[in-house]
Formats: C-alpha cells, structure tokens, sequence
C-alpha cells in the first residue's frame, strides 16, 4: 500500500516496470538497465547511461526555465527528447555519466544518483562540484540550484547499494513538490513524473 | 542526572596513533606517530589540519602531499570523512564490547607520548587505533572530496533526512533561524555540548509535531552492507500500539540476523563502543544516545 506521493518497495519496482516500458516504446535511445542490490534481492534500481559533451553550448534551450521552473509535461519531452539539453548529436562526447534510481527508505521518494567519468583521451581525474554544474545543469537553473543548502541541490556521498562515491540530488523536498500533482500522480507514471521535474535539472531526460 | 547518557554520548573519546605513509616520508623509517584523542561524535576532518602539521617536515614533496589530498586508512580501507569517529572505529574494528578491557588512562592531547598499553583479549578491538596518513592514490572511488563544505554539508543532509525521518517534514529544520542552523555543525566543530543541544532540542522538541519515526542506520562489517531505515515509535500491527524496543526495531528492519525481539542470537547491537540492550525503548534511545546527526549508527558484532 503506498500513499503517493510516497512509495513502498513493491509500488516503486512497479514504477521501474512501467518506465522502461514506456521508454522501450518512446525512447529507445535511452540506455537503462533493471539491477538489484547485491545484499537484497527486493531492493531494485534502475540504473541510465548517457553521454555528455562539454563543449560549451550557445544558447542552450532549456524548457525548464519557463513558467514556474518546473516543466514536467512528459508529453512534449517525448516530441523533442532533448528539449532540456544541449543538442548532443553534432558534438562527440566528453564524459559518460551513470545515473542510478534508487528508493529512500528514509524518505521513500526516489533519488537521483550519479557518476561522471571522463572519457579518453581526457585524464581520468574525477570531476569537481563545479564540473558537475558545468557538465550537467542547464545554465538557467544553476543559480537556483546553487542556493540550496550548505553548497547547493547536490551534494556527494555514498551510493545504498554499491557503497561507491556518487553525486545525488538533495530528495527533501520531492515529496512536498510531487503532492501538488494530487490524483494526477499515479503509481504507473510516477517516474515520468519524477524525471520530468527533478532530472532535467542534472541533464536526465526521457 | 537527566542529561547523563547525553554527556556520556558526547564525551566518549577513542585514542589514536597516526602513521605516516613509509612511501610519504623523506627520512627512511623515522616519521613519529602521532597520538591524539578523538571525540566519537566528531568527524575526522576537524583533526586533519593539525595532524597534517605535524607531519608536514617529514614529507617529500609539501607541494604533492597537500592537505587537500590526504586521507586515511586502516587494513587497506579508506576511513571516510562523513562519518562519525565513533562509528568508523565500531564498524572497522567490528568491535566486540564483550571483548574490549577498559579504556587505559590516555596523554590527552598530548602527541609524541604513548598512551598506557593495554592487555586485549584476542579478538579486541585496538587501542589506540591505528591509522595511516596517505597522499598518493586517492581513493574517490570510496571517498568524497574533501572541500571546505564538504563535511558541513554531508552533516546538514543528514540532519534534514533524520529530521524527516522522525516528523514526515524536515520542517522542524526548515524553520530553525540561520544563526541556529550554522550553530548546529560549529558547536559541533567546538565540541560544545551546552550550544549544541541547544539547538538540537530544538529539533526534537518542535512546537506542533510528535516524533513518528526513528532514523536508524545499521553496519555489518562482515558484508559492507548498510541498512537504513525509518522505524515508527510504536509497533504497527499491536493493539495497544506498544512503544517500539530496539530488539522490535532490529527484529523488523533484518529479521535474519535479529530472529527475536528479546534476545541476541547471532550479532550484538553496538553503538558509542557499548552493545545495546535490545529493551531499550527506541524513542527513549534516539532522544539520549543518537549521534549528532540525528541518527543512530548501530555497528553488528557477529557472535
């Protein structure tokens, strides 16, 4: 039983279900895959890979700056997948990033993890804050973001499942923002949902 | 004495010897270990300025093995910077209280003079701790960055989730002033108990809410594994709506280690180096004896 915008185990591993469903349908440039945690098999995640560019960017087109900061209309994302990025298809990538999406247990929302690893010939040094600002958040957004907490929405820290260091999203306020979608916020699209507000900020988009 | 777990919680202290790297340092074999006493509740950051100093003219290359790339380890594990002292040294060592002695009498502070040996047991955890100074091959696949925010930030993070945790909100942290909120990692920093709690009573005792839940965090150093829960006050599924026990919480969060709610079968509950009785009432637990971020950090001693 899972009163949204909060979710069970079960409720989110039929989210995960209903996600890479719909992405296999919409947008199977995506490249996902359905893990469990070594220590418990009920524990699921789902884990996207992208590729990103660093070359700066003119001008980046970034719905997400509009109305109320927050664009989650999964509907026009699906007609233009990169509508929040830069367009990656004439620039040749710089860094692959890992996403990963887990549940909290604490706060039983989902939360965005991540890792960035330059790719050759860059050195692999790993990535500062500030390259993660760069490399992911649209340039609109990144003053918003900055303002959160101690230093900003993201912060470090260790993966629940791996142990391994990864970037997240700060989760506190996702069940607040998600409770305004009200009946409209359904277990089957929950995580299109989620993706829409709380990803573009960090370059995940459907 | 209402405040003495409290006090107790906060003045538990864990003798350390630093080692510096052999490969660090510009005379063969001759670096001193440095002793000093660290704060369980601490982290291991606030030390690190004035171990670096220490150290400084034995390294090679000041200009390589700069405090912004050492780090810490022990039997070739990375200690990491976001948790507290207290926890690394339960969870690393696996510590079995049963099989600890007493504290010896420690040189508070005082580096450069050993502390007193003391007789272990085999199977004892060590004391002092020691733990080795690295530059070279940072390990980021285990460690955060060190920045100068770094370690604030993780602190408040957690700080927030436990306060959502035990409220549904992380209101009660929301709404402390700005002067309060920078209070809660500097008297943390000072290792001040009176600014301290302070604050935090603030944040337990918030106008309007009843605590719900108890942010509990449990470490198998066997496995690496780390269980992290949300555990209501009150046991759900009983009619009178029993108060929660530690031993209920352990039973319901891992049921394959905890197979009874009253006594320990195959690990012992440790925190702040003592095993919990399973009887503790959690709420009563959590108010006298979690850690300073807000949660208890419960290490298992394999039996």
């Amino acid at each position: 039983m899972s009163s949204l915008p909060f979710l069970t185990k079960p409720a989110f591993a039929i989210a995960i279900e209903h996600l890479t469903r719909h992405v296999d349908t919409y947008s199977s440039h995506l490249s996902y895959e359905v893990k469990t945690s070594t220590f418990d098999k009920e524990d699921v995640y789902l884990e996207i890979t992208r590729m990103v560019s660093s070359t700066p960017v003119e001008n980046p087109t970034t719905a997400a700056d509009e109305g109320d900061g927050f664009d989650v209309d999964i509907e026009d994302d699906e007609d233009d997948p990169e509508s929040l990025l830069p367009s990656l298809s004439s620039m040749s990538p710089t860094h692959k990033v890992i996403y990963t999406i887990t549940l909290s247990p604490i706060y039983s929302v989902p939360i965005l993890h991540f890792t960035i690893a330059p790719l050759p010939p860059l050195p692999p040094t790993p990535v500062s804050l500030a390259d993660v600002y760069e490399l992911l958040v649209p340039a609109p957004r990144r003053e918003e973001l900055g303002r959160l907490g101690v230093q900003g929405g993201i912060s470090q820290g260790e993966h629940p499942y791996t142990g391994r260091t990864v970037w997240f999203v700060h989760p506190c306020r996702t069940g607040e923002v998600l409770r305004e979608f009200g009946e409209d916020l359904k277990v089957e699209g929950y995580l299109g949902v989620w993706i829409g507000v709380f990803g573009g900020v960090v370059g995940l988009t459907l | 004495m209402a405040d003495a777990v409290r006090r107790a919680v906060w003045d538990g202290s864990i003798p350390f010897k630093v080692m510096l790297d052999p490969s660090e340092c510009r005379i063969f074999d001759k670096a001193d270990p440095y002793y000093f006493q660290a704060d369980r509740v601490a982290y291991l950051p606030f030390y690190l300025p004035r171990i670096y100093k220490f150290f400084e003219d034995f390294l090679i290359d000041k200009a390589v093995a700069t405090v912004e790339n050492a780090w810490f380890e022990v039997d070739n594990a990375p200690l990491r910077w976001h948790w507290p002292i207290g926890l690394l040294y339960d969870f690393y060592t696996a510590l079995d209280p049963t099989k600890t002695p007493t504290l010896p009498p420690t040189n508070h502070d005082r580096p450069g003079s050993p502390p007193l040996a003391a007789d272990l047991e085999p199977g004892a955890a060590p004391v002092p701790w020691t733990i080795t100074l690295r530059f070279a091959s940072y390990p980021h696949d285990f460690l955060t960055t060190l920045t100068p925010t770094s370690t604030h930030d993780a602190f408040i993070n957690s700080i927030k989730e436990a306060d959502f945790s035990r409220n549904g909100t992380a209101k009660a942290v929301m709404s402390l002033s700005p002067s309060d909120t920078r209070e809660l990692f500097a008297s943390l920093q000072d290792h001040d108990y009176n600014r301290f709690w302070g604050v935090t009573d603030k944040l337990l005792n918030h106008s309007g809410i009843t605590v719900k839940n108890i942010p509990i965090r449990i470490y198998n150093p066997e496995t690496g594994q780390v269980i992290q829960g949300s555990v209501p006050t009150r046991q759900p599924g009983t009619i009178r709506g029993d108060a929660q026990t530690l031993g209920t919480a352990l039973n319901s969060l891992v049921p394959i280690i905890f197979p009874s709610k009253r006594s320990v079968v195959l690990a012992r509950p440790v925190m702040h180096g003592i095993v919990l009785p399973l009887s503790a009432p959690l709420l009563e637990l959590m108010r006298e004896a979690m850690y300073p971020d807000g949660f208890l950090h419960i290490t298992l001693a394999m039996m």
